[in-house]
């Protein structure tokens, strides 16, 4: 026996009750009697039996009311009981086994049945509370482990689910749900297509194939998941296939980080790193970096450009510089600096001259030899340990600036040479006391001698008498605001001197001119040589006008012949009617008036070519551009027609006057319609065709001459108003040249340019008459 | 047909008006226009009449003017006029068949004279030319065998030879030199050459 069975037996019939308890106490099992169903009942739930032997046939609640009120409880519901009955009827077993009961013996029993039937039950019996011993402490178990699970998929601190082969979400944990913000049953009506990055979604589903083909067991990758805010969260996956026992896909199981905060610092990180790259690569300054034992870490390409080293001249350097044995740095003195810097103090050294040959030398590199100005900056950086970690040295290039202060040294005692030399003197007018004050240059310049007291007045007695009503209103315009800047004569001892003067005014809170400070330089050199040049030209002009006589000659012949004709004709027919008595009185007159408007006509003729020819002073007048170029080509009709010329006109309207001599103006249309007319000989008389046109704006009154010649070679037309660089054949070369030097003393410019549509087209510009004479 | 007139070319209005005067006093008929152009698509553009031409005008010249009228069957008489004198321009005129090259100013007399020149060979031109013109009407009604049997004839040829290149008998060529000079109105064989030779018809070769 194991332990002590404890065998509860039910009789109402004393001898029976004894007799079963000897025979089981015998048998080593403690036994508890009971004579009636009430006492059996309560002796079973005030502890429950090992087993019960329970006589069917009692009085008053019978056997198998007993088994099934023990069955109701709790207690005693696993307590076998065994009935003991003479009963035999199959009924009444089929009603006990309905009870509840394990069995059934019928009386009368041999002794070894029940002691059989007894062990076999108890036996049971105690296997059974084992097994239900066990399963109570497995079943614990697996509900720890369970829980334990659980409680490990809750609170993972990465996403976990459980996806089924298509890619539905079967299970996922609170963990995932925050990474890619959905709440739980939402996720579970989603597949992880839905939530992810549409440029990963091919490469998921590509390992998710080799996965479910056996390829592999496991994949892992970063991927981007769409969060339901729309935003995208980086994330490492990794992902397991489960397969039943028949080796069937079953799901996957989902691991999900997320690395969004590690993706977004190593972007910052990139970031960092390109920025830093970029200013070492955009920087104007040129940057080193160097060791604290004054090696060079990293150069910049400023640096590169600056000593213009190609990369393997850079290598070089950056294999053998030592800033801290650089001969050239020690002799040039700031050795005491630099060791400050390396010491961990920021210094800024005195501009120095540093040469790349030198550095060549002692090196014994092979860098071009360039010599620069350079300011240096240093600047340690300091670890945490108070140690310098390494140095950042930046360069300045102040070549240019050092130079320029030379230059300015040199330009300012060039200044004042140029003032000695230039007879330029200064003045200075209080206006409200009418004190001139002069320099010394100024009182030679004026013939005045020094110190003698100055006024305005005085100085205008001082101006050649035909000048003073000019200066005197130009002076006056000027307090009124109009810029001073004239050039008027002086009267010196007889003698005429030009003197150019320039002055600005300061004026008071209302406006008021109240100081005048001037220069008056001495221009008398310059205006000779002006007057020389302008005879010179002159001269050039006769002779340019000279050389076009001889070209006009049979034109000018021709002009005249044709009013000559009809002179001639009209009175020779009035002599034919007068002889034959058959006139009238008004055809007569009508012959009459026209030899008068051939006369007329002839005479103007004449009178044009006297005027072009004559020789006399050059005098400016306002001139109508208009009207000239009219006049001029009536005089080159008879060229337009010999040479085949069609001729067009598209003159500007209300053309503002010009300030101009005629007859200049008119020799240069001469010339340029001239030099247009015989540009065009080479080609097809109906193709010539030249135009003529006129345009202004607020400044400038402009003509042009166009032809459909050749036009001008390429190397010649930068050179076209140089005297004698003709490109025409029998050209005389100063036709241009005189036309040039003539436009421009009248203050305008000209130009030669080639059509793009062929031919040339040569235009001037002159100067719109300032004064309001024209209106 | 109108009567001849003098038709006054010429640009310059001085010129023109005047010269156009001095026709009209000498009692000639005249007609002046600006432009060569202008005279071209005129209805005097076959005249009859003279041209008295200005040699320098735009677009069109006169010598270019005589050429052109030159491409026409018949060119009026041209007096060329010209305010500066030009040689290698004259000289061609000439040879191009002007009756003159004036230059202007020109005299009365010259104009004039060189004028009735002009109008009187237009009018020997014309005459010429309404003979050719009724010849070539009468030759109009000849058949082709007896227009070239004709040319034959005009060759002093016999009809026997005639037959022998033609290839048809004597008598034929005999029955067609009959029609022939019944229907040109000819007696002799003389007057058919004379005939032949007015309306530019060439012998058979």
């Amino acid at each position: 026996m194991r332990f002590e069975e404890d065998i509860l037996i039910v009789d109402d019939e004393i001898p029976n009750l004894r007799l079963l308890a000897e025979m089981l106490e015998k048998e080593g099992y403690r036994v508890r009697p009971a004579e009636t169903a009430q006492l059996a009942i309560d002796s079973a739930l005030a502890k429950p039996p090992s087993l019960i032997l329970l006589d069917v046939r009692m009085p008053g609640i019978d056997g198998f009311e007993v088994c099934r009120r023990l069955k109701e409880d709790e207690r005693t519901r696993d307590v076998p009981i065994i009935f003991v009955s003479a009963l035999q009827e199959v009924d009444d077993k089929v009603r006990g086994f309905e009870a509840g009961g394990v069995d059934f013996i019928t009386k009368p029993y041999q002794e070894l049945e029940i002691l059989a039937r007894v062990r076999t039950h108890t036996r049971l019996h105690n296997l059974h509370v084992d097994m239900e011993r066990i399963v109570a402490a497995r079943t614990s178990e697996l509900r720890e482990s369970e829980e334990r699970f659980r409680a490990t998929f809750e609170q993972a601190a990465v996403g976990i689910a459980h996806v089924s082969p298509e890619g539905r979400f079967l299970r996922v944990n609170r963990k995932i749900c925050d990474i890619v913000g959905y709440p739980l049953d939402e996720m579970l009506a989603l597949t992880f297509q839905d939530i992810t990055h549409p440029d990963d979604v091919e490469s998921d589903l590509d390992q998710v194939q080799r996965l479910l083909r056996g390829e592999a067991d496991s994949y892992s990758k970063e991927k981007r998941y769409l969060r339901s805010d729309g935003t995208t969260v980086w994330a490492n996956l990794n992902v397991t296939l489960v397969r039943d026992g028949a080796g069937a896909p079953r799901w996957f199981v989902s691991v999900v980080v997320d690395i969004s905060r590690r993706k977004h610092e190593e972007e910052q990180r990139l970031k960092v790193e390109a920025r830093f790259r970029a200013v070492m690569e955009y920087s104007s300054l040129a940057i080193v970096l160097l060791s604290p034992d004054g090696r060079i870490l990293q150069v910049n390409t400023a640096w590169k450009r600056l000593w213009g080293y190609d990369e393997r001249q850079t290598a070089e350097v950056l294999a053998t510089y030592n800033l801290l044995t650089d001969k050239q740095t020690i002799d040039l003195g700031v050795g005491p600096l630099i060791r400050k810097a390396f010491a961990g103090e920021p210094v800024v050294l005195p501009p120095v001259e540093y040469s790349n040959r030198r550095l060549a030398d002692d090196l014994g590199l092979d860098l071009e030899d360039r010599t620069l100005w350079i300011q240096v900056h240093m600047a340690p950086v300091v670890g945490a340990n108070q140690e310098v970690q390494f140095i950042v040295l930046t360069y300045v290039d102040i070549t240019e600036l050092i130079r320029a202060q030379d230059a300015l040294k040199e330009s300012e005692a060039d200044l004042l040479r140029a003032q000695e030399v230039g007879h330029i003197g200064s003045w200075r007018l209080d206006l409200l006391g009418d004190n001139l004050i002069w320099t010394d240059e100024v009182y030679r310049l004026f013939g005045v001698a020094k110190g003698t007291p100055m006024t305005y007045a005085r100085f205008l007695e001082h101006v050649h008498p035909e000048d003073r009503d000019y200066v005197d209103g130009e002076w006056r315009a000027g307090i009124g605001g109009k810029p001073y800047d004239i050039e008027h004569r002086l009267l010196v001892d007889d003698e005429v001197r030009w003197v150019r003067e320039k002055a600005e005014l300061v004026f008071d809170d209302e406006g008021t001119a109240t100081v005048a400070i001037g220069i008056v330089q001495d221009i008398t050199d310059r205006k000779r040589a002006e007057q020389e040049a302008r005879r010179h030209q002159e001269a050039l002009a006769r002779i340019d006008r000279a050389t076009s006589l001889g070209q006009l000659t049979g034109s000018i012949a021709h002009e005249l012949n044709q009013p000559l004709t009809g002179i001639l004709s009209n009175a020779q027919a009035a002599e034919m009617l007068i002889k034959s008595g058959q006139w009238e009185v008004d055809e007569m007159a009508e012959i009459m008036a026209e030899i008068v408007a051939d006369t007329k006509r002839g005479g103007e003729v004449i009178h044009n070519l006297r005027e072009l020819f004559r020789e006399q002073k050059v005098e400016f007048h306002p001139l109508d551009i208009n009207v000239l170029v009219d006049e001029t080509i009536q005089l080159l009709r008879s060229e337009l027609v010999i040479h085949h010329v069609a001729l067009t006109t598209d003159c500007a309207t209300s053309m503002p006057l010009v300030d101009g001599n005629r007859i200049q103006i008119q020799q240069v249309l001469v010339n340029l319609i001239m030099n247009s007319i015989q540009a065009m000989d080479g080609i097809a008389p109906v193709d010539r065709r030249l135009q003529i046109a006129t345009a202004q704006d607020a400044k400038e009154v402009t003509v042009w001459v166009e032809d459909c010649g050749p036009g001008i070679d390429a190397d010649k037309i930068d050179r076209i108003f140089e005297p004698l660089a003709t490109w025409k054949p029998g050209g005389t070369g100063i036709g241009l040249a005189i036309s040039n030097s003539i436009v421009e003393s009248h203050g305008g410019r000209m130009w030669v340019e080639n059509r793009p549509e062929g031919g040339a087209r040569v235009g001037f510009a002159l100067p719109v008459l300032k004064t309001d004479l024209h209106t | 047909m109108s009567d001849p007139t003098v038709f006054i070319i010429d640009d310059d209005p001085s010129a023109r008006r005047g010269l156009t005067r001095l026709v009209r006093a000498a009692g000639l008929n005249a007609e002046s226009f600006a432009s060569a152009g202008d005279f071209l698509t005129s209805r005097f553009r076959g005249g009859p009449g003279c041209i008295v031409l200005d040699v320098r005008m735009p677009e069109m010249t006169g010598p270019e003017l005589q050429d052109e009228l030159g491409k026409s069957d018949y060119c009026m008489p041209i007096v060329f006029l010209s305010a500066h004198a030009d040689v290698p321009i004259a000289a061609r005129a000439m040879k191009e068949g002007a009756v003159d090259f004036l230059t202007k100013p020109v005299d009365a007399a010259d104009l004039l004279s060189a004028v009735h020149v002009s109008l009187a060979r237009d009018a020997e031109n014309r005459a010429q030319c309404k003979e050719k013109t009724s010849i070539q009407a009468l030759m109009e009604k000849l058949t082709p065998r007896e227009h070239e049997v004709m040319t034959y004839v005009i060759t002093g040829m016999l009809n026997k030879q005639i037959a022998g290149y033609l290839g048809i008998s004597d008598e034929t060529v005999k029955i067609h030199r009959a029609r022939v000079m019944k229907k040109l109105h000819l007696v002799s064989v003389a007057e058919l050459v004379r005939l032949c030779e007015k309306a530019g018809i060439p012998p058979a070769q």
